[in-house]
């Protein structure tokens, strides 16, 4: 008699089962924890199940996701970048001014996203050749370019012609689609095959788990961690323009999509995710559905009632919970496994 | 018998291996009683149980006739067990005497405020009393690991035991360092002080045990007097087998010249340094500490910026510049600390064999090559017989003998010229030993040029086709293999080049 066993392909065998299972433990875990939620949200919501909810929900968690993806760069060298919102703010000014003025699309986008790179640039070249703590280094920088929106804009917001084109960008549809969806899904997509199929994303890694034995073996570990920064920064850039292009105006002082928070977002989504800020660990699909978490409980608290200051409280103790069992905690399921070093 | 500790039937069960099977020893007052066997027999496990790192899963240890039950590494130091540990535990920011007196720092009668210069002179007269030169007062971090290692060992002797763990505790010493400890440890023993000491060095374990127990997969196998032992004696108790000669016989031919270096010179490190390194041949770099040979050896990697001089490899005049480039031209190097310079402990197997080799072999226009990858990293870490469950599996999971395995195995895989080893096998067990003197034959067999830098004067003797004998930056002496001996070595370490 056939058994489960033997009509299952060897693909699937139990210990290939086991092994894949231990490697995406974080992210099955949020998965599940995604399935609950919906199950359990039916009963309660019955608007927020339907699909134009869901694009809805997808869309407000595009702008954390794509700049979450870039902030896991940076969070698996074993780095931290809190200029991020500070970069998205820099992005919607420069934008926003050069197309009141005139300037077509076409050539905007590219100058934003030098400015983007720029940012990067300097962040990274800072903390590698300038040996600074990244949190200094970014935390620091991020003062200055908030400081030159103030100065730049004195505090008053900017409006004026936003050329369609660009306002399509953020509210216009690829078949059913959100356009900033579809560019997370391709950022995702793209960040993924880095992550798995190229030496960059491999260096990454291996960066992250042990500088000095990835330049023992000759890794450029300096223009690894600038790369790392300058993606983080690209990302951010992205996500930025994305926002802008839903408002067509840019507030130095509300920051459309949180800027000002957005960093810790970011971080948030990337360690749910279950990525180590000591680095060398973390995935792309991880950080993806932790950002996807974070916009489930954004979207779905409003439709039940929950106040926005409970909202906070309850997504923190999410937070902490989810943290907790993606570490090795000993508050959930088995002890830290006592490794027998060398007997 | 006067028995101090005791272990009673302690067996250790970790996710379904058995790591201590029904245990049974005791420890004398005031002996010196070595626990010898391969990674994996169950040393380090047992002493982490005497240390109250670990719980016994069964069994009951006794603290003079008294069962007694650690919860924590403090229970243990309260009951005057104390415990030097493998790897080096201090606080890099803190001085030598802070780090001396941790967790029990003098203090003000009655108040919790420290007693700084009770701190300072405690930890003077300590160091004085065991005859040591250290600066009480320097940092932590600004001292050289073998003095980290003794301030580590004045810590461990100060705290008023009656039983002293030492696990490897030679492991980074030099020559001069190993007679101050040996001193102390006679000191310990002649004020009743009983020690548990672990070592790979089978020659410290002759010279310096009054009792060795042999364990070998988890099993108590036999307790020896001191004066029973012998190499011919212990090593097949410890592997259960008879271990083949330790250095096997290599069957290469050295030929023509792969390296040549000529008056290389670094700062205040190394001065005109010459020698060529030929196809086939092994090289043993020796030399005290601050002799300049591991310096060569690093620079040759490009590790410590750039030196004058001229090196040509293979016909191809270098410029030493980064890791990177020295790869490139087909230098490999072995770093001596596996934990934090050569493996990438949180990465699968995969990731740490073909890191090397990224560019060269294992990618094509930057995207990698997964199937050549995984295919090449399980026949490599079959040909050096890693013990292992799998590809998925990461170093931290490894034994101590089977990370060294990974790590040399990264610079099996591509084209290199020149392989460069650092300590090959440091804290290594015999079996591991051999299997890595092994591999190194076969590289040498196939045509690699091998250098090899070692503090083990055994394996210089038994590896090398020639040694190298560096002094105060100079280079002192050329042995070939015949004319090498201990004392020649030694001695010629020893000469001060005044230049």
């Amino acid at each position: 008699m056939a058994t489960l066993k033997s009509i299952l392909p060897k693909a699937f065998s139990k210990k290939r089962l086991t092994i894949w299972g231990k490697e995406y433990k974080n992210e099955i875990a949020i998965a599940l924890l995604i399935v609950v939620i919906f199950f359990v949200s039916q009963f309660l919501s019955p608007v927020f199940l339907t699909p134009n909810n869901l694009l809805n929900l997808l869309r407000q968690t595009a702008y954390t996701a794509i700049a979450a993806i870039g902030m896991y760069f940076v969070i698996l060298i074993g780095g931290i970048d809190l200029s991020i919102g500070a970069t998205v703010q820099i992005v919607g000014m420069v934008s926003i001014i050069m197309m009141v003025r005139g300037v077509p699309v076409g050539v905007m986008i590219p100058v934003v996203l030098a400015v983007g790179l720029t940012v990067g640039l300097v962040n990274g070249l800072i903390v590698t050749y300038g040996r600074l703590q990244p949190f200094v280094v970014t935390l620091v920088t991020k003062q200055i370019m908030q400081g030159i929106v103030l100065v730049t804009t004195g505090g008053a917001s900017i409006s004026g012609d936003v050329p369609d084109a660009f306002m399509k960008i953020g509210a216009g549809y690829i078949g059913f689609v959100p356009v900033p969806v579809v560019v997370m899904a391709i950022l995702v997509a793209a960040a993924f095959f880095v992550m798995k199929k190229t030496t960059f994303g491999r260096r990454l890694y291996i960066t992250g788990s042990n500088q000095t034995a990835a330049h023992y073996s000759g890794t450029n570990v300096r223009r690894i961690k600038v790369m790392a920064y300058i993606l983080c920064a690209l990302f951010a850039t992205v996500s930025g323009l994305l926002s802008v292009a839903r408002i067509g105006a840019f507030q130095p002082t509300t920051t459309h999509g949180g800027a000002t928070g957005m960093e810790l977002n970011a971080i948030a989504a990337v360690v749910v995710g279950g990525a180590s800020l000591a680095g060398g660990k973390g995935s792309v699909i991880g950080t993806l559905l932790g950002a996807l978490l974070y916009g489930i409980l954004s979207n779905l608290f409003p439709l039940i009632g929950v106040t926005s200051y409970i909202q906070q409280l309850i997504q923190g103790f999410i937070i902490l919970m989810a943290v907790l069992i993606s570490s090795k905690g000993k508050l959930f399921g088995k002890k830290r496994k006592e490794v027998g070093k060398d007997g | 018998m006067d028995n101090v500790f005791e272990l009673q039937g302690v067996s250790k069960v970790f996710s379904g291996n058995t790591v201590l099977d029904d245990v049974s020893l005791s420890f004398r007052r005031g002996e010196l009683h070595a626990l010898v066997g391969e990674n994996g027999a169950g040393k380090s496990t047992l002493i982490k149980i005497i240390s109250g790192v670990y719980r016994a899963d069964k069994g009951t240890l006794l603290l003079n006739g008294n069962p007694v039950k650690f919860a924590a590494p403090s229970d243990a130091q309260m009951a005057g067990i104390s415990t030097l540990f493998q790897e080096i535990q201090e606080i890099p920011e803190m001085t030598v005497a802070e780090n001396i007196f941790l967790r029990r720092e003098p203090r003000y009668p009655g108040t919790f405020v420290v007693d700084r210069k009770k701190l300072r002179r405690g930890a003077k007269e300590l160091v004085g009393r065991l005859g040591l030169k250290i600066d009480t007062a320097a940092k932590m971090r600004e001292l050289p690991v073998s003095t980290r290692k003794m301030v580590e060992i004045a810590r461990a002797v100060s705290q008023k035991a009656s039983v002293v763990i030492m696990d490897e505790p030679t492991a980074n010493l030099n020559a001069e360092e190993m007679q101050a400890l040996f001193h102390m440890i006679d000191d310990l023993k002649n004020h009743g002080v009983t020690i548990i000491y672990i070592s790979h060095r089978m020659n410290e374990v002759f010279s310096l045990a009054d009792r060795v127990s042999v364990l070998r997969d988890g099993k108590l196998i036999a307790t020896l007097d001191g004066e029973e032992c012998s190499e011919e004696r212990l090593i097949p108790l410890m592997i259960g087998r008879e271990l083949n000669a330790l250095y096997p016989a290599r069957r290469s031919s050295v030929g023509e010249a792969v390296l040549e270096v000529k008056n290389l010179s670094l700062g205040r490190h190394f001065k005109n340094i010459s020698f060529t390194l030929r196809k086939g041949e092994v090289l043993g770099f020796a030399g005290l500490e601050a002799s300049g040979a591991n310096a060569v050896t690093k620079t040759l990697f490009g590790l410590c910026g750039r030196p004058s001089g001229e090196i040509t490899c293979g016909g191809q005049r270098l410029e030493i510049k980064n890791p990177a480039e020295s790869i490139r031209n087909g230098i490999a190097f072995l770093p001596e600390d596996r934990k934090t310079q050569g493996l990438f402990l949180n990465q699968n197997l995969v990731s740490n064999i073909t890191a090397g080799a990224l560019d060269s072999l294992f990618s094509k226009r930057s995207i990698l090559k997964s199937r050549f990858e995984r295919s090449q990293s399980q026949e490599t870490i079959e040909r050096l017989t890693v013990k292992t469950r799998g590809l998925h599996e990461r170093p931290a999971e490894l034994s101590g003998g089977n990370q060294q395995k990974v790590m040399l195995g990264r610079w099996t895989i591509g084209s290199h010229k020149v392989l460069i080893l650092e300590e090959p096998t440091r804290g290594v067990d015999v079996g591991a030993k051999s299997e890595i003197y092994r591999q190194i034959n076969s590289f040498a067999e196939q045509g690699l040029a091998i250098i090899l830098f070692t503090t083990e004067m055994p394996e210089l003797l038994g590896m090398c086709d020639r040694v190298l004998v560096f002094s105060g930056g100079a280079l002192t002496a050329a042995l070939s293999k015949e004319e090498a001996t201990q004392e020649l070595i030694l001695q010629y370490a020893l000469e001060r080049h005044v230049s």
